[in-house]
């Protein structure tokens, strides 16, 4: 009968229909998003346009790209706005020792002391500055600023704010990657001859005369003549770079 | 049996296929999506210019001899048709002078002749846009306050001076098509038209005060008007309205952020102050374009509701430009921090970094009535008895904003301005 085989023709054709599919299904599920692979490509392509324009990246480039949202902070109830405080006796504390213990001489005089992270690159001879965190990353601007004079501490301005509960979480949205940041640098901001030292990923807002606050995720990056570069790690937009911290 | 095993096979095969491409088409999870926002367009209603006609001089002073003069405002019809006429007359070949090889007095109060004068320097890229300078200017960076076309002693001859007040050059054009019998009919203009003014000199350095020998006759109004909403302008000034912030001040001040971008609406003032730190990318346009791009900026974000002028340029160390509003031939004044009838735009290179501007939009009148600024006699009396007389570099009519709950009322006022470019007004 030609119906069996119409059938099997049928069976044929959609076997083929089939193992098409099957392999379009598969590359899109396990081909395409190989991350890895791109980041790379762009790392190379970044760092040819850097070269070309004699700029060198002395950093380790953090590979990271998580989600991330603006947030509300405040200075009002709990947070400190610019508190300068003189320690009665000198604390001394030891240079070579820069992780969370050095800060634990601290915890008795400086309150939340331990949710702040120090931070080398805008530090400088007689002062110590550490930013506050927030999920993780630095808040560049709010800091602790430590005076230190012959390995000890004399004072301190401290900054503290409180973060308000992000109400939409749908709105987090994968940060751009660090190599894209730097690429928008190298590609139209930086002069030729500078020399990328820190790259880090944090938050940063526009500072208004106010006790609440927004900060947007941002990509600090600093190059060795101390300038400072925030690139928006979700719209990629660059702000006027400024000499290290005013 | 066997074609059974076939039928259940090809349902399998058919459903397979379905399911596969279901899966294909909706099952791509690998990809975010990015919320939808929506777009807004960055409109705001306000009428837009182009850049040229917020160029034009702060007035035209007709030198008529003996001693009288008349001052031109903005919008004056003797003073289009001459502003008119001279931008379409070419001049060229540019020489500096001494400062001290010409009589400036005996022509100014002698000679017949026009002096075009502007607020502040204006750059000579500028000028060059608005006005036919044969072969360029001798510096592009240079920059110009004054314009000074005058006849000597016949009558006959015509010399043409370009002044740059605040460095002290002055540059005579060579080459220039206007003709004794243009700035005669210029000259003409003034000879019925009142009130004519006398000049005092004040300070070392030459200048001149223009005081009229009459009252000078004004309006004094009443406005109504709207304001620009805060939705309509966090909408129009952000790209992504959805994920700005507002966050309230005590003194009742409403900042709107997205962590970068910056809106600040002052209630009380109806003031405005945005601000974007945005990096401009290093190809450095010139400033013409910088002028264009600070003039679409407004364009699109407000627009201008009524004659502007331009008054300060730009400068190479400061990218700021102001622009002042009219209300018929006279300039809006408002002395306070916040002033209605002020726009500020701060660029860095072709970008807008900071953007001011009182929020009101004038709409009607309700109210007018004849008004007079003092003149003559009691006008010199008050001039003269001033303390700051030395430094007062310039004294011209004007209209003092006076903002209440539902009206906006505009009052006639003398504005002094002094050489360090602060200004009062005159009682």
């Amino acid at each position: 009968m030609e119906w069996g085989r119409a059938k099997t023709i049928l069976i044929l054709s959609f076997l083929m229909l089939n193992l098409l599919l099957g392999y379009q299904l598969w590359q899109s599920k396990f081909k395409l998003p190989d991350e890895s692979t791109e980041i790379e490509l762009i790392a190379e392509e970044v760092m040819s346009i850097a070269s070309s324009k004699n700029i060198t990246v002395d950093a380790v480039i953090p590979v990271e790209t998580p989600k991330m949202n603006e947030i509300t902070v405040t200075f009002g109830e709990e947070g400190i706005m610019g508190k300068q405080v003189e320690f009665d006796r000198p604390i001394p504390y030891n240079i070579a020792i820069t992780g969370s213990e050095a800060w634990s001489v601290l915890d008795d005089y400086i309150p939340n002391v331990n949710e702040y992270r120090y931070d080398p690159f805008t530090s400088h001879p007689g002062v110590v500055i550490l930013h506050q965190l927030a999920n993780g990353y630095p808040m560049f601007d709010v800091r602790l600023e430590l005076k230190t004079e012959l390995q000890q501490f004399v004072s301190y301005k401290q900054n503290y704010v409180e973060i308000q509960e992000s109400d939409d979480q749908t709105m987090e949205q994968k940060v751009l990657s660090a190599y894209l940041a730097i690429g928008r640098l190298v590609e139209n901001y930086m002069r030729p001859g500078s020399v990328i030292t820190d790259v880090q990923l944090g938050y940063h807002g526009q500072i208004f005369n106010s006790e609440t606050q927004v900060l947007a995720p941002t990509w600090r990056i600093m190059t060795s003549d101390n300038e400072m570069y925030y690139v928006h790690a979700i719209n990629g937009s660059v702000e006027l770079p400024t000499k290290g911290i005013e | 049996m066997k074609e059974k095993l076939k039928s259940v096979l090809l349902f399998i095969l058919v459903v397979g296929s379905l399911v596969q491409t279901y899966m294909l088409a909706y099952g791509k999870a690998y990809y975010e999506w990015v919320e939808d926002t929506e777009y807004i367009q960055p409109e705001l209603i306000g009428t837009r210019v182009e850049a040229q006609e917020l160029i034009y001089p702060n007035d035209i002073v007709l030198h008529l001899g003996d001693g009288e003069h008349v001052i031109l405002h903005p919008r004056n019809v003797f003073y289009k048709e001459i502003f008119e006429k001279i931008s379409v007359r070419s001049f060229g070949g540019f020489r500096e002078i001494d400062r001290r090889s010409v009589d400036w007095e005996l022509m100014r109060e002698q000679y017949r002749g026009v002096e075009i004068r502007f607020d502040e320097q204006v750059p000579a890229s500028i000028l060059n846009t608005i006005m036919q300078i044969e072969g360029g200017f001798p510096d592009e960076h240079e920059t110009f306050s004054k314009i000074w076309i005058t006849t000597n002693e016949s009558g006959e001859e015509v010399r043409t001076f370009f002044f740059n007040t605040q460095d002290n050059t002055i540059y005579e054009v060579t080459r220039a098509d206007l003709t004794s019998k243009d700035v005669e009919q210029f000259v003409g203009f003034g000879v019925q038209y009142l009130p004519k003014y006398t000049t005092l000199p004040v300070g070392s350095s030459g200048n001149v005060l223009y005081l009229p020998k009459m009252d000078l006759d004004m309006v004094q109004i009443r406005l109504r008007y709207d304001t620009f909403t805060a939705e309509q302008l966090q909408n129009n000034l952000f790209v992504n309205p959805g994920i700005t912030r507002k966050l309230m001040e005590r003194d009742g001040t409403e900042i709107y952020t997205d962590g970068k971008r910056g809106l600040q609406i002052y209630h009380d003032r109806e003031w405005i102050s945005y601000s974007d730190p945005i990096a401009p990318a290093e190809t450095a346009t010139d400033r013409p374009n910088r002028l264009l791009a600070a003039v679409q900026f407004v364009n699109q974000h407000g627009g201008w509701n009524g004659n502007f002028r331009i008054e300060r340029y730009a400068t190479l160390s400061n990218e700021e430009y102001i622009f002042r509003q009219y209300f018929g031939q006279y300039p809006i004044v408002d002395l306070h921090q916040q002033p209605f009838g002020l726009i500020r735009v701060v660029m860095n290179n072709d970008i807008v970094n900071l953007y001011e501007r009182s929020k009101i939009l004038l709409e009607s009148g309700i109210a007018r009535e004849e008004a007079r600024l003092v003149g003559g006699e009691q006008l010199l009396d008050i001039v003269l008895g001033h303390d700051r007389l030395v430094v007062m570099q310039d004294i011209y009519p004007a209209y003092r904003p006076m903002l209440h709950e539902d009206y906006i009322e505009l009052v006639p006022v003398w504005v002094v301005k002094y050489t360090n470019g602060t200004k009062e007004y005159l009682y």
